[in-house]
């Protein structure tokens, strides 16, 4: 590590240190109260009796398993729809005003009908994830795909290339980087998506605990939840940068 | 005479929302086996559109053209290098022969010869990115090359390099072409390029396109062209031919 990134990592520590000690002495000497804004001994403590008793694990587990499986199912869904819409240009003339009106609407509006359709189960949950991200994954990605330099697919025309080979030998790795990319902003949709259907229609997980929480004004609780999903969220991602990094530079 | 390409009568237009433009009109020539014509003419002519056309990627209003073999293997060098930042020199160099699936060992060391033969034997495995401008274009006509084609396109190919690197690249590129007697037109709007690197020079003319003059060069390929006292002489004419 050099030095201005020593620099960084130490400035960060101390500023995350003074927010917690300003908290926490705040909530001891009643400048702040404790019951609306607990304090982080509060959520140590709160979060050590969960993880006890095995709760806590059971509420990752759920939400996790539904953050892959939005996640997943997402990129898989758009990777597939991009490549219809740039290999079929009908098909991109067909969908594209319906993907601007999915994509301009508020979700959460369609959450109510979901549950009545698909039921009061994780299943539920996954469609409102998948709606919230898919969209604008494939916007994204078949945005990139069409950026695609212009000369490169000259160079593999005048090689009488078929378009699956443009596709598959340059399309798709010239646009690894927006498909990482991609991928990114996918993770954070769908987190947003599996949290909304958690808020709407769960017994478990994470979203259910912190609207749990609320409910009950336990505010180590809601502070348990957000933290966790924060870590979680930030795991995720960084998962996703070390595979960035391991691909080869474009 | 052994001819690799007959153009005849190409009328290609475009249709605008101001109506239609003629591009290139009732144009003819040939190009004979193993020589090097370049086509040289105003910006915006149309020479890109018929270069796009012989290559089969556009395809013209009416006239025809044909070539002595029934499926022409035909290369386009780009403006650009249009090389694959994410592949080596190698894998770029082979990608036409990859993509036309004609790969065999003899003509990867075919490819690799050609590579360290023209001063990129220290990059073969190395990313195309870290090449500097004119190695680029050399591995873009390596790449050419590669399917051993008919007919060799090159559409401006120098024009985004800079003046001094452009001089050292015509000459490596004429030397390469010559060597292995590929059949090339070369299409241009540097008078100087046309004369240093062709054996025929034709002349077209402002939208819509016509040919106004065929000049046949008395040059000799391994002599400095430049110091011809005629190479003056042809420069001022087709400086006159395009400005008038």
């Amino acid at each position: 590590m050099n030095k201005y990134k020593l620099k960084v990592a130490i400035t960060r520590f101390l500023l995350t240190s003074l927010v917690l000690i300003l908290w926490e002495l705040g909530s001891r000497y009643n400048i702040i109260n404790s019951f609306i804004f607990s304090s982080p001994s509060m959520v140590i403590k709160s979060t050590i009796n969960f993880l006890k008793d095995g709760t806590l694990i059971v509420h990752i587990l759920v939400t996790l398993k539904e953050v892959l499986i939005s996640f997943v199912l997402g990129i898989i869904i758009a990777l597939i729809v991009s490549m219809l819409m740039y290999m079929k240009k009908f098909l991109h003339d067909v969908l594209d005003p319906f993907l601007t009106i999915l994509n301009s609407m508020p979700k959460v509006a369609l959450g109510p009908i979901i549950i009545i359709w698909i039921g009061a189960n994780n299943k539920s949950i996954i469609t409102m994830a998948l709606l919230i991200n898919v969209i604008v994954s494939i916007i994204n990605i078949y945005t990139a795909f069409t950026n695609t330099d212009e000369n490169q697919i000259k160079m593999f025309q005048s090689f009488k290339a078929t378009k699956m080979q443009i596709f598959t030998k340059l399309v798709i790795p010239a646009n690894i980087p927006a498909i990482i990319s991609s991928l990114k902003v996918n993770l954070s949709l769908t987190f947003i998506g599996v949290i909304m259907g958690e808020f709407l229609v769960s017994k478990k997980g994470l979203g259910y605990l912190i609207l749990y929480g609320t409910q009950v004004f336990n505010l180590n609780l809601v502070i348990m939840g957000i933290v966790i999903l924060i870590i979680l969220s930030y795991v995720l991602y960084d998962i996703i940068v070390i595979i960035e990094k391991k691909l080869p530079a474009r | 005479m052994n001819y690799k390409l007959i153009v005849n009568n190409i009328h290609k237009e475009f249709d605008t929302k101001s109506g239609s433009i003629i591009a290139i009109s009732d144009i003819s020539f040939d190009v004979k086996a193993g020589e090097i014509v370049a086509i040289v003419g105003p910006s915006g002519c149309g020479k890109s559109t018929l270069l796009n056309i012989i290559a089969g990627l556009d395809n013209p209003n009416s006239g025809n053209y044909y070539f002595d073999t029934e499926n022409p293997k035909i290369a386009y060098m780009l403006q650009t290098d249009a090389l694959l930042p994410w592949k080596s020199v190698l894998d770029n160099s082979l990608i036409g022969l990859k993509i036309r699936k004609e790969i065999n060992e003899e003509k990867i060391s075919k490819v690799k010869n050609l590579l360290k033969e023209y001063g990129l034997k220290d990059f073969i495995d190395k990313k195309a990115s870290v090449l500097s401008g004119g190695m680029k274009q050399r591995v873009a006509l390596i790449r050419s090359l590669a399917i051993e084609p008919d007919i060799l396109l090159l559409d401006e190919p120098f024009c985004a390099l800079d003046y001094c690197t452009r001089l050292s690249i015509e000459k490596d590129v004429h030397k390469i072409i010559k060597d292995s007697n590929t059949t090339s037109i070369i299409i241009t709007h540097d008078i100087e390029e046309a004369l240093n690197m062709s054996d025929r020079i034709i002349v077209l003319t402002n939208r819509p396109s016509v040919i106004k003059k065929i000049y046949d060069l008395p040059f000799d390929d391994n002599i400095n062209r430049r110091s011809l006292p005629n190479y003056e002489t042809i420069y001022n004419s087709i400086w006159e031919d395009l400005n008038e």
